[in-house]
Protein backbone atom coordinates (compact mmCIF):
# COMPACT_ATOMS: atom_id res chain seq x y z
CA UNK A 1 0.00 0.00 0.00
CA UNK A 2 1.38 3.32 -1.08
CA UNK A 3 1.62 6.11 1.53
CA UNK A 4 -0.08 9.42 0.59
CA UNK A 5 2.29 12.17 -0.53
CA UNK A 6 3.28 14.55 2.27
CA UNK A 7 1.39 17.84 2.50
CA UNK A 8 3.41 20.62 0.94
CA UNK A 9 4.22 23.51 3.14
CA UNK A 10 4.64 25.80 0.13
CA UNK A 11 3.08 25.81 -3.25
CA UNK A 12 5.30 25.22 -6.22
CA UNK A 13 6.75 28.40 -7.58
CA UNK A 14 4.53 29.95 -10.19
CA UNK A 15 5.50 29.14 -13.71
CA UNK A 16 6.49 32.11 -15.82
CA UNK A 17 4.80 30.64 -18.83
CA UNK A 18 1.44 31.67 -20.22
CA UNK A 19 -1.51 30.65 -18.11
CA UNK A 20 -4.94 30.96 -19.56
CA UNK A 21 -8.02 32.20 -17.78
CA UNK A 22 -10.22 29.12 -17.38
CA UNK A 23 -13.30 31.28 -18.09
CA UNK A 24 -12.37 33.39 -21.10
CA UNK A 25 -9.02 32.00 -22.20
CA UNK A 26 -7.22 35.32 -21.86
CA UNK A 27 -3.54 35.14 -20.93
CA UNK A 28 -2.75 35.58 -17.24
CA UNK A 29 0.74 36.22 -15.92
CA UNK A 30 1.52 35.58 -12.27
CA UNK A 31 4.09 37.99 -10.83
CA UNK A 32 3.64 37.38 -7.13
CA UNK A 33 5.59 34.13 -7.24
CA UNK A 34 4.20 31.58 -4.84
CA UNK A 35 2.39 34.10 -2.70
CA UNK A 36 -0.66 34.64 -4.90
CA UNK A 37 -3.78 33.46 -3.13
CA UNK A 38 -6.02 34.45 -6.00
CA UNK A 39 -5.85 36.06 -9.40
CA UNK A 40 -8.62 38.01 -11.12
CA UNK A 41 -8.59 37.94 -14.91
CA UNK A 42 -8.07 41.43 -16.25
CA UNK A 43 -10.42 40.78 -19.15
CA UNK A 44 -13.46 39.02 -17.76
CA UNK A 45 -12.98 39.51 -14.03
CA UNK A 46 -13.21 35.83 -13.19
CA UNK A 47 -11.41 35.20 -9.93
CA UNK A 48 -9.26 32.08 -9.81
CA UNK A 49 -7.15 30.35 -7.24
CA UNK A 50 -3.72 29.03 -8.28
CA UNK A 51 -3.52 25.36 -7.42
CA UNK A 52 -0.47 23.34 -6.40
CA UNK A 53 -0.24 21.83 -9.83
CA UNK A 54 -0.01 25.28 -11.45
CA UNK A 55 -3.56 25.30 -12.80
CA UNK A 56 -6.20 27.90 -11.96
CA UNK A 57 -9.37 27.00 -10.12
CA UNK A 58 -12.32 29.34 -10.58
CA UNK A 59 -13.46 31.01 -7.36
CA UNK A 60 -15.92 33.52 -8.79
CA UNK A 61 -16.99 33.56 -12.39
CA UNK A 62 -17.65 37.00 -13.82
CA UNK A 63 -18.34 38.64 -17.13
CA UNK A 64 -17.53 42.19 -16.33
CA UNK A 65 -15.91 44.79 -18.52
CA UNK A 66 -12.38 45.83 -17.84
CA UNK A 67 -12.15 49.19 -16.14
CA UNK A 68 -9.40 51.58 -17.14
CA UNK A 69 -7.64 52.32 -13.87
CA UNK A 70 -5.53 55.43 -13.57
CA UNK A 71 -2.43 53.21 -13.50
CA UNK A 72 -2.28 50.01 -15.57
CA UNK A 73 -1.68 46.54 -14.18
CA UNK A 74 1.96 45.41 -14.21
CA UNK A 75 3.24 48.98 -14.51
CA UNK A 76 6.47 49.42 -12.59
CA UNK A 77 7.67 52.32 -10.51
CA UNK A 78 10.41 53.31 -8.09
CA UNK A 79 9.18 54.59 -4.74
CA UNK A 80 11.20 54.79 -1.54
CA UNK A 81 14.24 53.63 -3.53
CA UNK A 82 12.53 50.32 -4.31
CA UNK A 83 11.19 49.09 -7.61
CA UNK A 84 7.59 48.00 -7.41
CA UNK A 85 5.17 46.42 -9.81
CA UNK A 86 1.42 46.74 -9.74
CA UNK A 87 0.19 43.16 -9.45
CA UNK A 88 -3.36 43.84 -8.30
CA UNK A 89 -5.96 46.55 -8.58
CA UNK A 90 -9.18 46.94 -6.65
CA UNK A 91 -11.80 49.63 -6.87
CA UNK A 92 -13.66 50.34 -3.70
CA UNK A 93 -16.17 52.90 -2.52
CA UNK A 94 -18.05 54.18 0.47
CA UNK A 95 -21.44 55.81 0.43
CA UNK A 96 -22.01 58.63 2.87
CA UNK A 97 -24.96 61.02 3.04
CA UNK A 98 -26.09 59.76 -0.37
CA UNK A 99 -22.73 60.55 -1.95
CA UNK A 100 -20.42 57.87 -3.32
CA UNK A 101 -16.69 58.26 -2.70
CA UNK A 102 -14.77 55.80 -4.90
CA UNK A 103 -11.06 55.07 -4.87
CA UNK A 104 -8.61 52.76 -6.61
CA UNK A 105 -6.14 50.62 -4.69
CA UNK A 106 -2.99 49.40 -6.38
CA UNK A 107 -1.17 46.47 -4.81
CA UNK A 108 2.55 46.93 -5.39
CA UNK A 109 4.95 44.03 -5.09
CA UNK A 110 8.67 43.59 -4.83
CA UNK A 111 9.98 40.08 -4.17
CA UNK A 112 12.45 41.37 -1.58
CA UNK A 113 10.41 44.17 0.02
CA UNK A 114 6.96 42.59 -0.04
CA UNK A 115 3.70 44.41 -0.62
CA UNK A 116 2.68 48.06 -0.52
CA UNK A 117 -0.51 49.92 -1.27
CA UNK A 118 -0.89 52.93 -3.49
CA UNK A 119 -4.33 54.49 -3.22
CA UNK A 120 -5.89 56.99 -5.58
CA UNK A 121 -8.94 58.84 -4.24
CA UNK A 122 -11.10 59.40 -7.31
CA UNK A 123 -13.29 62.06 -5.70
CA UNK A 124 -10.51 64.54 -4.95
CA UNK A 125 -7.40 63.21 -6.70
CA UNK A 126 -5.44 62.62 -3.48
CA UNK A 127 -2.87 59.82 -3.31
CA UNK A 128 -1.68 57.67 -0.39
CA UNK A 129 1.20 55.21 -0.13
CA UNK A 130 1.90 52.70 2.59
CA UNK A 131 1.81 49.13 3.72
CA UNK A 132 0.61 46.72 6.32
CA UNK A 133 1.61 47.01 9.96
CA UNK A 134 3.49 44.19 11.65
CA UNK A 135 1.38 44.43 14.77
CA UNK A 136 -1.98 45.45 16.14
CA UNK A 137 -2.96 49.04 16.79
CA UNK A 138 -4.37 49.77 20.23
CA UNK A 139 -7.71 51.52 20.01
CA UNK A 140 -9.20 53.57 22.83
CA UNK A 141 -12.91 53.96 22.17
CA UNK A 142 -14.93 56.96 23.24
CA UNK A 143 -16.65 59.98 21.79
CA UNK A 144 -13.49 60.72 19.82
CA UNK A 145 -11.74 57.34 19.58
CA UNK A 146 -7.98 57.25 19.43
CA UNK A 147 -5.48 54.68 18.27
CA UNK A 148 -1.90 54.30 19.40
CA UNK A 149 0.92 52.76 17.43
CA UNK A 150 4.62 52.96 18.17
CA UNK A 151 4.13 55.80 20.65
CA UNK A 152 2.06 57.95 18.30
CA UNK A 153 -1.55 58.79 19.05
CA UNK A 154 -3.87 58.78 16.08
CA UNK A 155 -7.19 60.64 16.14
CA UNK A 156 -10.23 58.97 14.70
CA UNK A 157 -11.05 60.42 11.30
CA UNK A 158 -13.79 58.34 9.74
CA UNK A 159 -15.50 54.98 9.78
CA UNK A 160 -17.45 53.62 6.86
CA UNK A 161 -18.35 50.43 5.08
CA UNK A 162 -16.10 50.07 2.08
CA UNK A 163 -17.43 47.90 -0.73
CA UNK A 164 -15.17 46.37 -3.34
CA UNK A 165 -16.56 47.02 -6.80
CA UNK A 166 -13.79 45.81 -9.06
CA UNK A 167 -10.89 43.37 -8.82
CA UNK A 168 -8.08 42.84 -11.29
CA UNK A 169 -4.78 40.98 -11.00
CA UNK A 170 -3.38 38.79 -8.28
CA UNK A 171 -3.56 39.06 -4.52
CA UNK A 172 -2.01 37.22 -1.62
CA UNK A 173 -5.44 37.08 0.03
CA UNK A 174 -9.03 36.60 -1.01
CA UNK A 175 -10.75 39.70 -2.33
CA UNK A 176 -13.92 39.53 -4.38
CA UNK A 177 -16.25 42.05 -5.89
CA UNK A 178 -18.97 43.10 -3.44
CA UNK A 179 -16.81 42.29 -0.42
CA UNK A 180 -17.64 44.76 2.34
CA UNK A 181 -15.26 45.76 5.11
CA UNK A 182 -15.61 48.35 7.81
CA UNK A 183 -12.77 50.81 7.27
CA UNK A 184 -11.74 52.93 10.27
CA UNK A 185 -9.22 55.64 9.57
CA UNK A 186 -7.13 57.32 12.26
CA UNK A 187 -4.73 60.15 11.56
CA UNK A 188 -1.54 61.48 13.06
CA UNK A 189 -0.30 63.67 10.20
CA UNK A 190 1.59 62.83 8.12
CA UNK A 191 0.57 59.27 8.98
CA UNK A 192 -2.74 57.51 8.67
CA UNK A 193 -3.65 54.15 10.14
CA UNK A 194 -6.49 52.23 8.63
CA UNK A 195 -8.13 49.39 10.50
CA UNK A 196 -10.30 47.21 8.32
CA UNK A 197 -12.68 44.71 9.80
CA UNK A 198 -14.18 42.14 7.50
CA UNK A 199 -16.48 39.33 8.46
CA UNK A 200 -15.34 35.96 7.18
CA UNK A 201 -16.63 32.45 7.50
CA UNK A 202 -14.16 31.91 10.33
CA UNK A 203 -14.88 35.10 12.23
CA UNK A 204 -13.46 38.55 11.68
CA UNK A 205 -10.48 39.46 9.58
CA UNK A 206 -8.53 42.47 10.88
CA UNK A 207 -6.09 44.40 8.72
CA UNK A 208 -3.89 47.24 9.90
CA UNK A 209 -2.41 49.51 7.28
CA UNK A 210 -0.32 52.61 7.64
CA UNK A 211 -0.44 55.17 4.86
CA UNK A 212 1.04 58.56 4.14
CA UNK A 213 0.07 61.21 1.61
CA UNK A 214 2.08 61.23 -1.57
CA UNK A 215 2.07 63.96 -4.15
CA UNK A 216 0.39 63.14 -7.46
CA UNK A 217 3.36 64.49 -9.38
CA UNK A 218 5.66 62.15 -7.42
CA UNK A 219 3.47 59.19 -8.39
CA UNK A 220 3.47 60.33 -12.00
CA UNK A 221 7.23 60.66 -12.04
CA UNK A 222 7.71 57.32 -10.28
CA UNK A 223 5.63 55.53 -12.91
CA UNK A 224 7.00 57.64 -15.76
CA UNK A 225 3.47 58.39 -16.83
CA UNK A 226 3.02 60.77 -19.75
CA UNK A 227 1.54 64.22 -19.23
CA UNK A 228 0.29 65.53 -15.92
CA UNK A 229 -1.64 63.72 -13.19
CA UNK A 230 -5.31 64.57 -12.70
CA UNK A 231 -5.70 67.68 -10.60
CA UNK A 232 -6.31 67.21 -6.89
CA UNK A 233 -8.48 69.25 -4.59
CA UNK A 234 -9.14 69.57 -0.90
CA UNK A 235 -6.86 68.32 1.84
CA UNK A 236 -5.58 64.78 2.32
CA UNK A 237 -6.71 63.48 5.74
CA UNK A 238 -3.09 62.98 6.79
CA UNK A 239 -1.56 65.94 5.01
CA UNK A 240 0.87 67.80 7.26
CA UNK A 241 -0.44 71.23 8.12
CA UNK A 242 1.90 73.62 6.27
CA UNK A 243 1.13 76.31 8.84
CA UNK A 244 2.06 74.13 11.81
CA UNK A 245 5.31 75.70 12.90
CA UNK A 246 7.07 76.83 16.06
CA UNK A 247 8.74 79.64 14.18
CA UNK A 248 6.05 82.25 14.76
CA UNK A 249 5.74 81.45 18.46
CA UNK A 250 9.49 81.66 18.99
CA UNK A 251 9.90 84.73 16.80
CA UNK A 252 6.93 86.41 18.50
CA UNK A 253 8.47 85.96 21.95
CA UNK A 254 11.88 87.26 20.85
CA UNK A 255 10.41 90.21 18.95
CA UNK A 256 8.08 91.12 21.82
CA UNK A 257 11.06 91.25 24.19
CA UNK A 258 12.87 93.50 21.72
CA UNK A 259 9.75 95.62 21.39
CA UNK A 260 9.38 96.04 25.15
CA UNK A 261 13.02 97.08 25.44
CA UNK A 262 12.58 99.52 22.57
CA UNK A 263 9.38 101.00 24.05
CA UNK A 264 10.94 101.47 27.49
CA UNK A 265 13.98 103.08 25.90
CA UNK A 266 11.91 105.28 23.63
CA UNK A 267 9.37 106.49 26.19
CA UNK A 268 11.99 106.87 28.91
CA UNK A 269 14.25 108.83 26.61
CA UNK A 270 11.70 111.51 25.73
CA UNK A 271 11.87 114.92 27.43
CA UNK A 272 8.13 115.59 27.02
CA UNK A 273 8.90 119.22 27.86
CA UNK A 274 6.26 121.96 27.86
CA UNK A 275 7.74 124.87 25.94
CA UNK A 276 4.64 127.05 25.84
CA UNK A 277 1.38 127.11 27.75
CA UNK A 278 -0.72 130.24 27.76
CA UNK A 279 -4.18 131.67 27.28
CA UNK A 280 -4.73 133.30 23.92
CA UNK A 281 -6.58 136.52 23.19
CA UNK A 282 -9.97 135.85 21.65
CA UNK A 283 -9.99 137.20 18.13
CA UNK A 284 -6.52 138.65 18.47
CA UNK A 285 -2.94 137.53 18.27
CA UNK A 286 -0.06 136.76 20.57
CA UNK A 287 3.64 136.76 19.88
CA UNK A 288 6.37 135.26 21.99
CA UNK A 289 9.93 134.14 21.64
CA UNK A 290 10.57 130.44 22.27
CA UNK A 291 13.81 128.59 22.63
CA UNK A 292 13.74 124.84 22.83
CA UNK A 293 15.79 121.74 22.12
CA UNK A 294 19.30 121.56 20.84
CA UNK A 295 20.10 123.59 17.73
CA UNK A 296 20.44 121.31 14.72
CA UNK A 297 18.78 118.34 16.41
CA UNK A 298 15.33 117.53 15.11
CA UNK A 299 12.49 116.78 17.45
CA UNK A 300 8.72 116.71 17.42
CA UNK A 301 6.25 119.30 18.70
CA UNK A 302 2.77 118.63 20.00
CA UNK A 303 0.25 121.47 19.80
CA UNK A 304 -2.90 121.31 21.92
CA UNK A 305 -5.52 123.98 21.32
CA UNK A 306 -8.57 124.08 23.60
CA UNK A 307 -11.53 126.43 23.71
CA UNK A 308 -13.74 126.86 26.76
CA UNK A 309 -17.43 127.73 27.08
CA UNK A 310 -18.18 126.93 23.46
CA UNK A 311 -21.55 125.63 22.25
CA UNK A 312 -22.49 125.18 18.60
CA UNK A 313 -19.50 127.25 17.69
CA UNK A 314 -15.93 127.08 16.46
CA UNK A 315 -12.59 128.65 17.18
CA UNK A 316 -9.46 128.76 15.11
CA UNK A 317 -5.80 129.41 15.86
CA UNK A 318 -3.24 130.01 13.17
CA UNK A 319 0.07 129.10 14.78
CA UNK A 320 3.26 130.30 13.13
CA UNK A 321 6.69 129.23 14.32
CA UNK A 322 9.17 131.56 12.70
CA UNK A 323 12.87 130.76 12.75
CA UNK A 324 14.39 133.90 14.23
CA UNK A 325 17.42 133.73 11.94
CA UNK A 326 16.08 132.62 8.58
CA UNK A 327 12.48 133.78 8.89
CA UNK A 328 11.46 130.38 7.58
CA UNK A 329 8.15 129.54 9.16
CA UNK A 330 6.11 126.51 10.03
CA UNK A 331 2.36 127.02 9.87
CA UNK A 332 0.08 124.89 12.05
CA UNK A 333 -3.63 125.63 11.69
CA UNK A 334 -5.69 124.41 14.66
CA UNK A 335 -9.46 124.41 14.71
CA UNK A 336 -11.83 123.29 17.43
CA UNK A 337 -15.61 123.04 17.24
CA UNK A 338 -18.48 121.77 19.34
CA UNK A 339 -21.95 121.03 18.02
CA UNK A 340 -24.95 119.57 19.77
CA UNK A 341 -28.71 119.41 19.47
CA UNK A 342 -31.80 117.25 19.67
CA UNK A 343 -33.22 115.42 16.66
CA UNK A 344 -36.43 113.41 17.00
CA UNK A 345 -36.05 113.42 20.77
CA UNK A 346 -32.48 112.12 20.56
CA UNK A 347 -29.74 114.41 21.76
CA UNK A 348 -26.48 114.42 19.89
CA UNK A 349 -23.14 116.10 20.07
CA UNK A 350 -20.05 116.16 17.91
CA UNK A 351 -16.93 118.16 17.31
CA UNK A 352 -13.26 118.28 18.25
CA UNK A 353 -12.17 120.10 21.35
CA UNK A 354 -9.31 120.06 22.24
CA UNK A 355 -7.43 119.66 19.00
CA UNK A 356 -4.00 118.03 19.07
CA UNK A 357 -1.52 118.08 16.23
CA UNK A 358 1.98 116.65 16.27
CA UNK A 359 4.56 117.73 13.77
CA UNK A 360 7.95 116.15 13.39
CA UNK A 361 11.36 117.08 12.11
CA UNK A 362 11.52 120.51 13.81
CA UNK A 363 15.05 121.55 14.62
CA UNK A 364 15.73 122.89 18.08
CA UNK A 365 16.63 126.55 18.32
CA UNK A 366 15.16 130.00 18.77
CA UNK A 367 11.74 130.72 17.30
CA UNK A 368 9.17 133.47 17.29
CA UNK A 369 5.76 132.05 18.04
CA UNK A 370 2.84 133.94 16.59
CA UNK A 371 -0.70 132.83 17.19
CA UNK A 372 -3.66 134.56 15.59
CA UNK A 373 -7.11 133.43 16.71
CA UNK A 374 -10.58 133.68 15.28
CA UNK A 375 -13.84 132.65 16.86
CA UNK A 376 -17.33 132.08 15.56
CA UNK A 377 -19.27 135.35 15.86
CA UNK A 378 -22.07 133.29 17.39
CA UNK A 379 -25.02 134.58 15.42
CA UNK A 380 -26.90 131.29 15.49
CA UNK A 381 -29.64 130.89 18.10
CA UNK A 382 -28.44 128.81 21.04
CA UNK A 383 -24.78 129.11 20.20
CA UNK A 384 -22.15 130.42 22.55
CA UNK A 385 -18.80 131.48 21.30
CA UNK A 386 -15.64 130.46 23.11
CA UNK A 387 -14.87 132.50 26.19
CA UNK A 388 -11.35 131.19 26.67
CA UNK A 389 -8.65 129.85 24.37
CA UNK A 390 -5.52 128.03 25.45
CA UNK A 391 -2.51 126.71 23.59
CA UNK A 392 0.06 124.28 24.93
CA UNK A 393 3.17 123.23 23.02
CA UNK A 394 5.32 120.30 24.08
CA UNK A 395 8.50 119.10 22.52
CA UNK A 396 9.97 115.61 22.29
CA UNK A 397 6.74 113.82 23.19
CA UNK A 398 6.45 110.00 23.01
CA UNK A 399 4.04 108.97 20.29
CA UNK A 400 1.87 105.88 20.61
CA UNK A 401 1.81 105.36 16.87
CA UNK A 402 5.54 104.60 16.86
CA UNK A 403 5.18 102.06 19.66
CA UNK A 404 2.01 100.47 18.27
CA UNK A 405 3.20 100.02 14.70
CA UNK A 406 5.89 97.40 15.52
CA UNK A 407 3.55 95.79 18.03
CA UNK A 408 0.88 95.33 15.36
CA UNK A 409 3.39 94.00 12.83
CA UNK A 410 4.85 91.57 15.39
CA UNK A 411 1.35 90.41 16.35
CA UNK A 412 -0.21 90.31 12.88
CA UNK A 413 1.85 87.54 11.30
CA UNK A 414 1.36 84.97 14.09
CA UNK A 415 -2.36 85.76 14.07
CA UNK A 416 -2.57 85.33 10.30
CA UNK A 417 -0.62 82.08 10.55
CA UNK A 418 -2.91 80.86 13.34
CA UNK A 419 -5.99 81.61 11.22
CA UNK A 420 -4.49 79.82 8.22
CA UNK A 421 -3.57 76.84 10.39
CA UNK A 422 -7.10 76.60 11.77
CA UNK A 423 -8.57 77.03 8.30
CA UNK A 424 -6.42 74.16 7.02
CA UNK A 425 -7.56 71.93 9.89
CA UNK A 426 -11.20 72.87 9.28
CA UNK A 427 -10.79 71.86 5.66
CA UNK A 428 -9.11 68.60 6.67
CA UNK A 429 -11.79 67.63 9.17
CA UNK A 430 -14.68 68.74 6.94
CA UNK A 431 -14.54 65.34 5.22
CA UNK A 432 -14.35 63.38 8.47
CA UNK A 433 -16.96 62.02 10.85
CA UNK A 434 -16.10 64.94 13.14
CA UNK A 435 -16.77 67.87 10.85
CA UNK A 436 -17.68 71.02 12.74
CA UNK B 1 6.40 84.66 4.66
CA UNK B 2 8.74 84.04 7.60
CA UNK B 3 11.46 86.22 6.10
CA UNK B 4 8.93 88.97 5.41
CA UNK B 5 7.74 88.74 9.01
CA UNK B 6 11.23 89.10 10.42
CA UNK B 7 12.15 91.90 8.01
CA UNK B 8 8.97 93.89 8.63
CA UNK B 9 9.22 93.47 12.40
CA UNK B 10 12.84 94.55 12.49
CA UNK B 11 11.99 97.44 10.18
CA UNK B 12 9.19 98.58 12.47
CA UNK B 13 11.43 98.23 15.52
CA UNK B 14 14.11 100.19 13.66
CA UNK B 15 11.54 102.89 13.04
CA UNK B 16 10.87 103.01 16.79
CA UNK B 17 14.57 103.07 17.66
CA UNK B 18 15.78 105.51 15.04
CA UNK B 19 12.98 107.54 13.51
CA UNK B 20 10.57 107.99 16.41
CA UNK B 21 12.63 110.66 18.26
CA UNK B 22 12.44 113.00 15.24
CA UNK B 23 8.95 111.76 14.25
CA UNK B 24 9.26 112.81 10.65
CA UNK B 25 7.31 110.00 9.04
CA UNK B 26 4.25 109.30 11.16
CA UNK B 27 3.26 112.88 11.96
CA UNK B 28 1.44 115.69 10.20
CA UNK B 29 3.51 117.50 7.67
CA UNK B 30 3.28 121.18 8.51
CA UNK B 31 3.28 123.79 5.83
CA UNK B 32 6.61 125.50 5.62
CA UNK B 33 7.34 128.79 3.92
CA UNK B 34 8.72 132.26 4.22
CA UNK B 35 7.08 135.02 6.24
CA UNK B 36 6.91 138.69 5.63
CA UNK B 37 7.45 141.01 8.53
CA UNK B 38 4.53 143.43 8.80
CA UNK B 39 5.46 147.05 9.19
CA UNK B 40 4.09 148.21 12.56
CA UNK B 41 1.51 150.98 12.40
CA UNK B 42 2.26 154.21 14.11
CA UNK B 43 0.36 154.24 17.36
CA UNK B 44 0.13 157.76 18.39
CA UNK B 45 -2.45 156.99 21.02
CA UNK B 46 0.00 154.69 22.84
CA UNK B 47 -2.45 151.75 22.96
CA UNK B 48 -1.28 148.16 22.34
CA UNK B 49 -1.77 146.99 18.77
CA UNK B 50 -2.78 143.32 18.93
CA UNK B 51 -2.08 142.46 15.33
CA UNK B 52 0.11 139.76 13.78
CA UNK B 53 3.74 140.70 13.24
CA UNK B 54 4.31 138.18 10.48
CA UNK B 55 2.30 137.26 7.44
CA UNK B 56 2.77 133.73 6.16
CA UNK B 57 3.34 133.89 2.46
CA UNK B 58 1.65 130.62 1.63
CA UNK B 59 -0.77 128.18 3.06
CA UNK B 60 -4.10 127.93 4.80
CA UNK B 61 -5.04 130.72 7.13
CA UNK B 62 -8.18 129.32 8.63
CA UNK B 63 -11.58 130.79 9.08
CA UNK B 64 -14.99 129.51 8.18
Amino acid sequence: MNAPPPTKLFREEAQAGAIECPACGAPITLRGFGGAEQVACSYCGTVCKPEHDGNLDILQRAERQRRPSILPLHKRCTLDDTEWEIIGITWREVVSMGMTYPWQEFLLFNPYAGYRWLIYQMSDGQWSFGGGLDGAVKVVSGLRPEATWEGDTYKHFSSANARTTYVEGEFPWRVLANDVAQANDYICPPKLVSIEVQATEHGQDLNFTQMRPIDASEVWRAFQMPGNPPPSSGVHPAAPNPHQTWFYKAAFVVLMILWLVAVVGYVGGRDNEVVYNASLPIGGSATETLEFGTPGVETNLEFEFVAGGMTNSWAFADVLLVDAETEEAVSVPLEVDAWSGVDDGESWSEGTNPKRVVIGGVEGGKYILQVATQVDPGTTFGSHKANSLNLEIKRDVPLGRYTMLPFLVILAFPIVNFIRKKSFESQRWSTSDHAE
Amino acid sequence: MKAIYVLLSIGALGLLFIEAPTSKWLTSTPERGKVERKTPRASGSGSTVRAPMFIFLSGYHGGK
